[in-house]
């Protein structure tokens, strides 16, 4: 399954844009982001759908969500960062 | 609760909603840890924690679930004000009537402390008192929201107006009101609200919440479950004051215990608190024998009443109410400061808290148990 990682500041801020996006229609789990693309250390991003993921990431940023960076899954268990 | 009628629910609600302990056992047997994995119990811990944060973010009408920040008690959410606030020497003016988890963080750190003291129940004196104090350049301002001995409610709002005005910092201490009176922290722009959950909010001993508008600092580092590879704590919040372990069955609880105070309302809460305390309050005024400390107009006082047995040590008169089957608590209420604004350091008084489970019955129960004495 084809999805994309919004990366976001914490667990909390993580949950936060998961309701805004489900207020939107827009479907998000909140995961922890994989350590490769998680510079800092531990942090928590919100999957979605690849399909989805341009709608989610403007939704988040209208709603003054601050997207640390966004990866798309490219199988594998690799993850290449887009602009979104 | 074992045949004991329990009248003193300003230190810790002993009857809660049947929601509390479920919700504690539940976590116990399914939850994890927060942002420590994430396999389904550290998951499931998260949404509880999360369900909290935005419940109390609803009661109390903050305007962000992240400054909904969880602490071990009232007190560690006021020493993290403090100190995010005071340095020594700084200007604190704080009110007649403040709890010793506010001014004892205050003497170690070495506060220039005023005190802007108003008589029991005289809220526009109050107010012209802090006035005055800002006036002289207090920096920081720390309100008492509701006595924790007397019940007097204090201005609070006018207050954060007046810090607003003076561009002081405010530092409300909710641990009497919070659950009770109605506490809008987005719009009083409080620096931080402090308040414990075991209380008026009917969660277990044990989780507090600290409401930031400021900037705090921290006063304990370690875990967060963030920012794993830096040795600074991460700067936003709630990480930033989150160190260690949540205590995720006692947020559990909290969560259920905020459930039935946005369901029931803060002000049908109170209705029913004052009704029993004035009841008990004008009974005893009757009788006669006791100093009743009863506002004279009831929206100044909440549901908590200090009464002083003519002749008998507070402590005694406690003691022997214990004796007869009924809890309430006497002497210095950890309020020393409070005692001597109202006159009654050197006898301290009796305090008799009902909350949302005490009957009219109990109370006059407890009236004729007085009067025997």
């Amino acid at each position: 399954m084809e999805f994309y990682l919004l990366a976001l500041r914490s667990l909390t801020y993580a949950q936060r844009a998961r309701d805004i996006l489900g207020a939107a229609g827009i479907r998000a789990a909140v995961i922890k982001t994989p350590s490769g693309v998680s510079p800092k250390g531990c942090s928590h991003s919100l999957k979605v759908r690849s399909q989805e993921a341009a709608r989610a990431a403007a939704h988040l940023r209208s709603q003054g969500i601050n997207i640390e960076k966004i990866f798309a899954a490219t199988g594998s268990g690799n993850y290449l960062e887009v602009p979104l | 609760m074992s045949g004991v009628v329990y009248f003193d629910n300003a230190a810790t609600t002993l009857c809660k909603p049947k929601a509390v302990p479920e919700g504690v056992r539940r976590s116990i047997l399914h939850c994890a840890s927060p942002g420590r994995g994430g396999h389904a119990p550290a998951m499931a811990a998260a949404e509880v924690v999360y369900r909290c944060r935005k419940a109390a973010a609803e009661l109390f009408k903050a305007d962000d679930p992240e400054k909904i920040v969880f602490t071990s008690s009232a007190t560690h959410g006021l020493n993290i004000a403090i100190n995010s606030l005071v340095r020594p020497g700084t200007r604190v003016a704080i009110s007649g009537y403040e709890h010793n988890a506010v001014t004892r963080p205050l003497h170690a750190i070495g506060a220039d402390v005023r005190v802007a003291a108003g008589r029991l129940f005289n809220g526009e004196e109050v107010v012209e008192n802090f006035r005055k104090e800002l006036e002289n350049g207090a920096k920081v301002v720390i309100l008492n929201h509701v006595s924790n001995v007397f019940g007097f409610i204090q201005p609070a709002e006018e207050v954060a107006r007046l810090c607003k005005k003076y561009g002081a910092a405010m530092i409300l201490d909710a641990s009497q009101s919070a659950g009770s009176v109605d506490i809008d922290a987005g719009g009083m722009g409080c620096a931080f609200i402090a308040l414990p959950g075991h209380k008026g909010l009917y969660g277990p001993q044990g989780p507090g919440i600290l409401i930031c508008g400021a900037e705090p600092k921290p006063l304990i580092f370690g875990g967060t479950g963030s920012e794993s590879k830096s040795q600074d704590m991460p700067p936003y919040l709630p990480d930033a004051l989150e160190a260690g372990t949540a205590n995720v069955p006692g947020i559990a609880g909290l969560l259920e215990g905020i459930n039935y105070v946005n369901q029931t309302t803060p002000a049908a809460i109170m209705a029913h608190q004052r009704k029993i305390t004035r009841h008990i309050g004008e009974k005893l005024q009757e009788i006669g024998g006791f100093r009743v400390y009863l506002a004279r107009k009831s929206e100044n006082q909440a549901g908590v009443l200090s009464v002083v047995k003519e002749g008998t040590d507070s402590e005694e008169t406690a003691q022997i109410l214990g004796e007869m089957g009924f809890a309430v608590r006497a002497g210095m209420h950890c309020a020393p400061l409070a005692h001597r604004t109202a006159g009654t350091l050197d006898t301290g008084t009796v305090r008799i808290s009902p909350s949302s489970f005490n009957t009219l019955r109990q109370a006059d129960m407890l009236i004729k148990a007085l009067s025997r004495l």
